[in-house]
């Protein structure tokens, strides 16, 4: 079970993503775009961090960017919830220091299995 | 564990609308050089189509679609943003509203009106409609099994040695023939020399491939076309048929080589948790290589040093696991190659050079670097405490939403407890007139305290159904962009005041009458361009609407900067109409008021804009019908301002307490004109019941409550009747009001008759008095319509 940091301005999406978390076992943080996660992933600890691409104030890619450079965040897997499923945006997620991509629309069950594949 | 998705719906479709205002407003405030403003606009449509998609709204997801790929591309300056495009975003807005709504057990959708706007999005987009159908099908195809037409080729390619050389990659050439249909590949490895003579650049490996595929020979050949000299190749039509997946055995898998790049792990990706995931498939031999492993010293705990052979016993496809690896293809170097059989594998594994004999793993992490950082970062992690800290932060929002049901029996309860403080404190007054003493001062301070508090309250919980007037307001830039479009008129709106909070109840009551009244401005009001030009006057027209606070009330003013009312022409057509006569003298603001009689329309023709059949009169009753008031005041070729004056809520009253026989009832401060003392001559009775009050040039009717309420027990009272008379109006019209004692002014928690009772005609509700009686509150419009039925029947019964 770990602690997850969840970023995406919109409420239903970051409601279902964390209740469905929540309901796996794991403990779970919101913030509303990039800026807010950032302050929220220096005053905690996470295993694991899920963020939007397109939010106001702070993009999930310069959010990534950012994240990686904190040293508690140099391992911490980073996986980008996008609409985008063109090559472009993972490629652009990549380089920001993604560590992978869950495209938009899925569904809880396919989020969970998903992140088994970085959190255990 | 199966989730339901159905609880998170109310909030998307929350944020949906939320997120077409924020499109609407920003579409029509629109400048192609504000770059954060398309943003805004952008992400606003991105979000719905997230959530659509998520929450099962595929209509709206996939229209939503093309109206973000729009967004996309004029933000991106792909496409000019014109107001044409500006104006087809709206309409797309319009018809995602729609969408959501007809999700939501709302009306049904003009489907006719969707499909037009989606064809012109993708006109737009240059997308063709059949395209994409057949697009489709050529990608269904694809996934399907091998069709009867498909054949199956061999292909054996056996490049030279030096084909990396020249640029080419035979990787990409096999992915351009899987374009083409399954393919399948097996690499033949016989001449790879012992590592030691290996030379990096050259290019050891040929390859068999299947390709099952409906293409022709050619295109088989294009695809090779540039190494045709610098290798063999033999295409020949395959006697294998069936798909290799249909008949792998059991005993199948796949041979996995895994080299990551060294920094694999700093992206968050751990190769133990992708071994994991493979043993979900099947069976897993996982080989490392130690081969590049440093000296301890030069040990980073940030890299990876290893690389793998796995060998997965499986009937997965492979492309379960390269979903495995899907998040790495571009930091790392991947084969998977089939395993037709496991007795073949055994023999594959004996030519793979290996330095270290096969360990069978099950679960066991195999990177020694990557459990060094693991141990590392576990110590270094404080789990209680950041949790606990985690979930504290969680909590934090700066708002919250709550059901309005909620809110609505929080102010009833509320409101009892005003009542029941008023009862106390008259009980407490009784009290201290007939005794004294230390108590009965400590229980007024205590009484005191109560009503100071228990107003307190109610005033706090009534500001929690107060909204700010924007959501009014934020509905009129778009009407006014629309109407004035199809007037060719040109106008600039102004808001101010937007924060100025009103209750929710009368703000969902306000939106038509506003709306009219905003109509009324643009197509009456304000004049063409060439007409303002003519005026001296900008040709921009202006409508500004403003709201603010006056004494417990809310103030909403329509201004508009056009050609004002024109009296006389108003004063011919009421006339014409029969609402007053020729030789009538009438000011001015007396005229202007004709318009909000009923049966009034200056428009010589009547227009779909502001005509709609509904006239001014029906405004003015919509308003005053919440407890408000509606004005005006032109001034030729200046233009006219609309006044609307609305309690600040519906659920207190000021009112005026009068006695009328032993009853107690309550007349609305907000209709009372003014309360007089009538003499004898200035009553005249006429035919049957009916008086008159001559009051300053003017005849208004009485109305006599006891008899309207049927109070009179004592027919022989009647003709002691009081000459107190309280003038009301309502509907620009006045009526006076014989009550027989006028006590104070207060103001009074509203209880519906409706619902405790049942509707009764010239009565708005009922209020509990702080002696616990009951006192009826008159509504002032339906007395009036009573008393005339009342009149008449009193006429019937005479005659």
């Amino acid at each position: 079970m770990g602690s997850i940091l969840v970023v995406d301005d919109s409420a239903s999406i970051r409601n279902m993503v964390s209740f469905a978390l929540k309901q796996a076992g794991h403990q779970v943080t919101e913030a509303e775009n990039g800026q807010d996660g950032l302050k929220k992933a220096q005053a905690g600890r996470f295993d694991l961090v899920l963020t939007d691409v397109n939010m106001p104030l702070m993009d999930g890619i310069t959010f990534c960017g950012e994240l990686r450079k904190l040293t508690p965040f140099k391992f911490t897997p980073i996986l980008m919830l996008t609409t985008e499923s063109s090559d472009n945006m993972k490629q652009k997620g990549k380089t920001a220091g993604a560590t992978g991509w869950l495209v938009k629309p899925f569904n809880p069950e396919k989020l969970l299995s998903t992140i088994q594949r970085v959190v255990r | 564990m199966s989730i339901e998705l159905s609880q998170f719906i109310s909030t998307f479709l929350e944020e949906s609308y939320e997120g077409l205002d924020i499109m609407e407003s920003g579409l029509l405030n629109f400048n192609s050089s504000d770059e954060e403003a398309i943003n805004t606009i952008f992400r606003a449509a991105h979000s719905i189509k997230g959530g659509a998609g998520t929450f099962g709204f595929n209509e709206v997801a996939d229209f939503t679609h093309d109206v973000e790929t729009l967004l996309d591309e004029m933000r991106s300056n792909k496409q000019e943003s014109t107001p044409a495009l500006v104006n087809l975003l709206l309409e797309s807005t319009d018809c995602i509203r729609a969408l959501l709504e007809a999700a939501q057990d709302g009306p049904e959708v003009d489907a006719q009106m969707i499909s037009q706007v989606q064809k012109r999005l993708k006109e737009v987009l240059g997308i063709e409609t059949e395209s994409i159908a057949v697009e489709v099908e050529g990608s269904s195809a694809q996934g399907m099994p091998a069709q009867d037409s498909d054949t199956a080729w061999s292909v054996h390619f056996i490049p030279n040695s030096n084909l990396l050389q020249s640029g080419h990659e035979p990787l990409f050439m096999f992915d351009a023939l899987s374009e083409l249909g399954e393919l399948e590949i097996e690499v033949t490895t016989d001449i790879l020399p012992v590592l030691s003579s290996f030379k990096p650049e050259e290019v050891y490996l040929s390859w068999k491939l299947l390709l099952i595929s409906e293409c022709s020979e050619e295109d088989i050949k294009e695809v090779f076309e540039w190494v045709e000299d610098e290798c063999d190749l033999n295409i020949c039509v395959s006697q294998v048929t069936s798909k290799p997946e249909v008949d792998a055995d059991a005993g199948s898998g796949w041979a996995i080589r895994f080299t990551p790049d060294v920094g694999i792990i700093q992206t968050g990706n751990d190769p133990s948790l992708m071994f994991a995931a493979l043993f979900e498939l099947g069976d897993a031999v996982v080989t490392p290589n130690f081969d590049k492993l440093p000296q301890i010293n030069d040990l980073s705990a940030d890299l990876v040093y290893l690389s793998w052979e796995i060998k997965l016993t499986s009937t997965c496809t492979k492309e379960e696991v390269l979903e495995i690896f899907e998040w790495v293809e571009d930091d790392c170097e991947l084969d998977v190659t089939k395993l037709p059989s496991v007795s073949k594998t055994a023999v594959n594994h004996s030519n793979t050079p290996s330095a270290v004999p096969p360990t069978t793993t099950s679960n066991a992490p195999s990177s020694v670097p990557n459990d060094k950082q693991k141990a590392v970062d576990t110590g270094a992690k404080p789990k209680g405490k950041s949790s606990a800290a985690n979930a504290k932060k969680s909590t934090e929002a700066s708002s919250i939403r709550v059901d309005t049901e909620k809110v609505d029996s929080l102010i009833n309860r509320v409101g009892e407890l005003v009542i029941t403080q008023a009862m106390l404190g008259q009980v407490g007054a009784d009290i201290s007139e007939i005794t004294a003493g230390p108590e009965v001062e400590r229980l007024q301070t205590g009484l005191e305290l109560l009503e100071r508090n228990t107003r307190d309250l109610q005033e706090d919980v009534m500001r929690v159904r107060m909204l700010p007037i924007s959501f009014v307001f934020n509905r009129f830039p778009r009407l006014v962009h629309d109407v004035s479009g199809k007037l060719g008129k040109k106008v600039e709106l102004v808001l101010s005041g937007e924060q100025t909070e009103i209750d929710k109840t009368v703000m969902e009551k306000i939106g038509d009458p506003m709306t009219h009244l905003i109509r009324n401005s643009l197509d009456h009001g304000l004049e063409t361009p060439e007409e303002r030009l003519a005026a001296g006057k900008s040709e921009i027209g202006k409508v500004e609407l403003s709201a603010y606070h006056q004494g417990g009330h809310i103030i909403i003013d329509i201004i508009d900067d056009g050609r004002g009312l024109n009296t006389q022409k108003i004063f011919d057509k009421a006339c014409e109409k029969g609402l007053i006569n020729k030789d009538q003298q009438l000011s001015d603001q007396e005229i202007n008021e004709l318009v909000f009689k009923a049966g009034f329309s200056t428009a010589d023709e009547v227009t779909d804009l502001s005509g709609r059949g509904v006239g001014m009169d029906v405004v003015r009753r919509n308003i005053e019908s919440l407890g408000g008031q509606v004005s005006i005041k032109s001034e030729a070729n200046k233009g006219s301002t609309f006044s609307v004056k609305l309690p600040l809520t519906l659920a207190i009253l000021e009112g005026q307490l009068v006695r009328v026989h032993e009853d107690t009832y309550i007349i609305p401060l907000v209709s009372i004109v003014e309360t007089i003392l009538a003499t004898n001559s200035a009553i005249n009775s006429i035919a049957g019941e009916s008086k008159l009050l001559h009051f300053r040039e003017d005849y208004i009717s009485l109305l006599n409550l006891k008899n309207i309420f049927k109070l009179n027990t004592d027919p022989q009272a009647d003709e002691m009747e009081s000459n107190l008379i309280a003038i009301v109006e309502s509907g620009g019209k006045k009526v006076g009001l014989i009550v027989d004692e006028l006590y104070g002014q207060q103001q009074v928690v509203i209880k519906s008759l409706e619902v405790n009772f049942k509707r009764v005609e010239g009565l708005s509700g009922a209020t509990i008095l702080g002696d616990g009686s009951v006192a009826l509150i008159l509504d002032v419009a339906g007395l009036m319509q009573r008393g005339q039925a009342f009149e008449l029947e009193a006429a019937v019964k005479e005659a």
